[in-house]
C-alpha cells in the first residue's frame, strides 16, 4: 500500500508539472566494491530518483525517491516544497518530508560524497540515510551586510531512523556486523523518534576574496519531550577555488549527544539504571579534498566518536575520484583504517562508479 | 554637526536611489554601465575570467541580489546557476531580464538532445554577445528594462542607447577596414565559444579541440586534429584563458601550431577592460597571429 501512494505521490507531482512544463527529472546508479580482510562484496545503493521543478512562480518542489538493491522498496527520501521568493521578512519556507537544516552533511546527499560512505558515527547518530523526516522549516536571512540564515525546524521524527530494511534480510552475518550500528540507530528511533522534534540552526557565510570563502554553522536538536534529548554542534567549511577546476576545500562537524545513551544502554542492559548511563557522545568528523583538475581529485577524511557501540571509535581514510569525461560519471576509492576500542584495527577498501542521468549530478567542481 | 548629518543623508538617499542592476557576466554589466550611467550601480556575478557556463553558487551572491532591483541574466541556459541565486535572495519586487530574448539565434540544435551530443544547449549557442551587432541589440533590451524600473529616466537610458549604438557602428566601419585581413582565415578554437563573432567577422572555424561541447579530448580526436592542422595547413589554436593550455601545447609541440588566448568577457584579459576593448583585443591577437 505504502508503495502504492509513493508512486503516484511521484506519478501526480509529474503529471501536475506537466501541466505547464516538465520538471528536471535525474537518475543516479552507482556499483560498490567493498573489501576488507573478512568480507568482499560488489554491492550497489541502489537508484536515485530526483524531480525538481517549480509548482508556480514562488514554489518549487523537489522530490528524491531511492530504490534500494534488492529490496523492492521505493522509499521517499525527500519530498517537500520549497518557498523562497514571495514571504515578507526574507522568510523561507519549507513543507514536506526533508533533511532538515541541521550542519552540514545532513543536506549533502550520498552521491556528493568525495569519501563514498558518511562515516559510522554519523550514521550512527543521524541515520544511515542522515536525519530526514516529515516537517515545516521557516528560515530567515539576517539584516546583515554579509550572508547569515537562521533555520528554525519542526519535524516529526527524530535523528536516527530512515534506515532501510537491507540488515533484516542480509544472510551475511560479518556484513550485519558491519551494519550494526545503524540497527543501533534505529533503534533509537524507537525509543525517541515519533514524539516531535525541534531544530535550530545559525549559520554564517564570509567571501573572503574572490577565490575563498568560509561557512561557519552553529545547530541545535531538542526533542519536545526534554527528556529524550538534544544533539548540539558546530561546524565549518572552507574553500579555495582559484580557477576553473582546482580547488581545496575543508569541512569539518562536531556534535555532541546528550541524554540518549541512556536509552540505548537501557534497550542493551535492562539491568541497568538510566541514571548510571547519562553520558554525552560526542562525534566528529573533518575532510579535505583537493581538486587537482578537471579529472581527479583527492583527499583525506578523520572520523571521531567518544563512543560507538561502548567503545570510542576513530578512523583514517584517502580517498580519490576519477572523472575522464564530465561529471555525469565518477571513479572514487576509499582507502579506510578504523580503531574501535580493544578490537583489532580493520583496513577496508571501498570503490564506487557512480552515474548520473539528467541534471542532478553525483559530483561538484 | 547638522549639516554633517543633513550632507550624509542626501548623499545616502542618492546612492539608495540609484537602481540596483546585477547581471551573470562582466560583459553585460559592462553594457549596463553604458546604458545606465550614473542613475545605476551594476555588479556582475561571474568574473570575466571565470567560465560562465560552470558558476559555483555562493550564498554571498544571494545578498548581492538580495538588494538588487534588475537582474540581467544571458539566457539560452548558458547561466543556469542563476535560477538558484535568485530563489536563495528571497528579493520579492526583483525584475529579471533575459539579455538573448531579441537575439537572432545561431546553432539551434535539430533531432534528439541528450548528452551523448556533449553539453548542447537545447536554445542554440548562447555566446551572443561576442557579435557586436549582438551588443546593440543587449543595448537595447537593457534600455527598456531599466527605463520600466526608473521611468524618469527613460529619456536619459534612450540617449546612451544611442551613443553605445553609434559607438559600435563607429566601430564596426573601422573593424571592417582593419581587420579584413581576417576574413577567411582557418584556425581551431578550444571550445564553441565563437559563431557568433566569427559569423561577423569571416573567421573558418575549421575544428574544436573538445570533440564535443565539453568533452575533453581523446587521442583519437587529437590524431584528427593533428591531421587536419597538417592537411589545411592551419597555424592558430584560439583558446578562452579559463581552460587547460595542456592539450594546445600538445599540439603545438606536434605541429608547430601558434596558440593565442582571447577574452571571452570582458576582464578575461587585462587587456579587455571594456566590451568594445574586448572586441578589439580579440581582433588584434588574432590579426598577429595570423600573419
Amino acid at each position: 500500500m505504502k508503495r502504492i501512494i509513493v508512486f503516484l505521490s511521484f506519478i501526480g507531482i509529474t503529471a501536475f508539472s506537466q501541466t505547464t512544463v516538465n520538471p528536471d527529472i535525474s537518475f543516479l546508479g552507482d556499483l560498490l566494491v567493498k573489501g576488507d580482510s573478512n568480507l568482499f562484496s560488489l554491492t550497489t545503493s541502489g537508484v536515485e530518483i530526483a524531480a525538481q521543478g517549480y509548482v508556480n512562480p514562488f514554489a518549487r518542489a523537489d522530490l528524491f525517491l531511492h530504490i534500494h538493491d534488492g529490496e523492492g522498496t521505493l522509499d521517499v527520501e525527500e519530498a517537500f516544497l520549497t518557498v523562497e521568493r514571495g514571504l515578507p521578512l526574507n522568510l523561507g519556507l519549507r513543507a514536506g518530508k526533508f533533511r532538515p537544516d541541521f550542519g552540514k552533511i545532513n543536506r549533502e546527499h550520498a552521491h556528493t560524497y568525495h569519501y563514498i560512505l558518511a562515516s559510522r558515527p554519523v550514521q550512527a547518530l543521524l541515520g544511515e540515510e542522515m536525519w530526514s523526516s516529515a516537517g515545516a522549516e521557516l528560515s530567515t536571512l539576517a539584516p546583515l551586510p554579509w550572508y547569515s540564515k537562521l533555520s528554525f525546524s519542526v519535524m516529526q521524527n527524530g535523528m536516527g531512523g530512515h534506515g532501510h530494511e537491507e540488515h533484516s534480510h542480509d544472510k551475511n552475518e560479518e556484513n550485519r556486523e558491519l551494519y550494526e550500528d545503524k540497527k543501533w540507530s534505529e533503534k533509537k528511533e524507537e525509543d525517541h523518534g515519533n514524539t516531535g522534534v525541534v531544530a535550530f540552526r545559525f549559520s554564517n557565510f564570509f567571501e573572503l576574496n574572490e577565490i575563498s570563502h568560509i561557512e561557519t554553522g552553529l545547530n541545535h536538536y531538542r526533542a519536545i519531550n526534554e527528556s529524550e534529548g538534544t544533539v548540539s554542534g558546530v561546524d565549518m567549511k572552507f574553500k579555495w577555488r582559484p580557477d576553473k577546476y582546482r580547488s581545496f576545500t575543508v569541512q569539518g562537524e562536531v556534535m555532541q549527544n546528550s541524554g540518549k545513551e541512556e536509552h540505548e544502554e537501557e534497550k542493551h542492559h535492562k539491568e541497568h539504571l538510566s541514571e548510571e548511563h547519562e553520558e554525552s557522545t560526542t562525534i566528529a568528523y573533518g575532510w579535505l579534498n583537493m581538486q587537482i583538475n578537471k579529472v581527479w581529485n583527492a583527499g583525506l577524511i578523520v572520523d571521531y566518536a567518544s563512543e560507538l557501540d561502548e567503545a570510542p571509535y576513530k578512523s583514517f581514510g584517502f580517498f580519490f575520484g576519477f572523472s575522464p569525461v564530465e561529471e555525469s560519471s565518477v571513479f572514487r576509492l576509499r582507502l579506510h583504517q578504523e580503531y574501535h576500542g580493544n578490537e583489532d584495527p580493520v583496513f577496508s577498501v571501498v570503490g564506487q562508479l557512480i552515474w548520473s542521468l539528467g541534471p542532478h549530478k553525483p559530483h561538484r567542481f | 554637526m547638522k549639516n554633517t548629518t543633513l550632507t550624509a543623508v542626501l548623499l545616502f538617499s542618492t546612492l539608495s536611489a540609484k537602481l540596483s542592476v546585477v547581471t551573470s557576466t562582466t560583459d553585460l554589466a559592462d553594457i549596463t554601465s553604458a546604458v545606465g550611467g550614473d542613475r545605476i550601480q551594476v555588479v556582475s556575478i561571474a568574473r570575466g575570467t571565470q567560465d560562465p557556463h560552470y558558476v559555483e553558487v555562493l550564498p554571498s551572491y544571494m545578498i548581492k541580489v538580495k538588494r538588487a532591483d534588475i537582474y540581467l541574466k544571458v539566457g539560452m541556459e548558458l547561466d543556469r546557476w542563476v535560477q538558484q541565486i535568485i530563489d536563495g535572495s528571497r528579493n520579492r519586487k526583483l525584475v529579471v531580464v533575459d539579455c538573448s530574448q531579441d537575439i537572432p539565434r545561431l546553432e539551434v540544435p535539430i533531432g534528439k538532445i541528450d548528452a551523448s551530443r556533449g553539453d548542447i544547449h537545447r536554445y542554440g549557442n548562447p555566446h551572443y554577445w561576442l557579435d557586436p551587432e549582438n551588443g546593440k541589440i543587449i543595448a537595447a533590451t537593457i534600455t527598456e528594462a531599466l527605463s520600466q524600473a526608473d521611468p524618469a529616466g527613460m529619456q536619459f537610458y534612450e540617449e546612451n542607447l544611442r551613443a553605445f549604438s553609434a559607438r559600435i557602428d563607429e566601430r564596426l566601419v573601422m573593424w571592417d577596414e582593419q581587420f579584413s585581413g581576417l576574413r577567411g582565415g582557418k584556425l581551431i578554437f578550444y571550445h564553441n565559444t565563437w559563431p557568433y563573432f566569427a559569423s561577423r567577422f569571416g573567421l573558418d572555424v575549421v575544428q574544436f579541440i573538445e570533440p564535443k561541447p565539453g568533452i575533453m579530448p581523446t587521442p583519437r580526436h587529437l590524431e584528427k586534429l593533428i591531421s587536419i592542422i597538417m592537411e589545411q595547413q592551419i597555424t592558430l589554436v584560439a583558446m578562452e584563458p579559463y581552460f587547460s593550455d595542456k592539450v594546445p601545447k600538445y599540439l603545438a609541440q606536434k605541429t608547430g601550431i601558434k596558440i593565442v588566448k582571447m577574452a571571452q568577457s570582458v576582464g578575461a584579459r587585462t587587456a579587455a577592460t571594456s566590451y568594445l576593448e574586448m572586441i578589439d583585443y580579440n581582433l588584434e591577437v588574432l590579426k598577429e597571429a595570423l600573419k
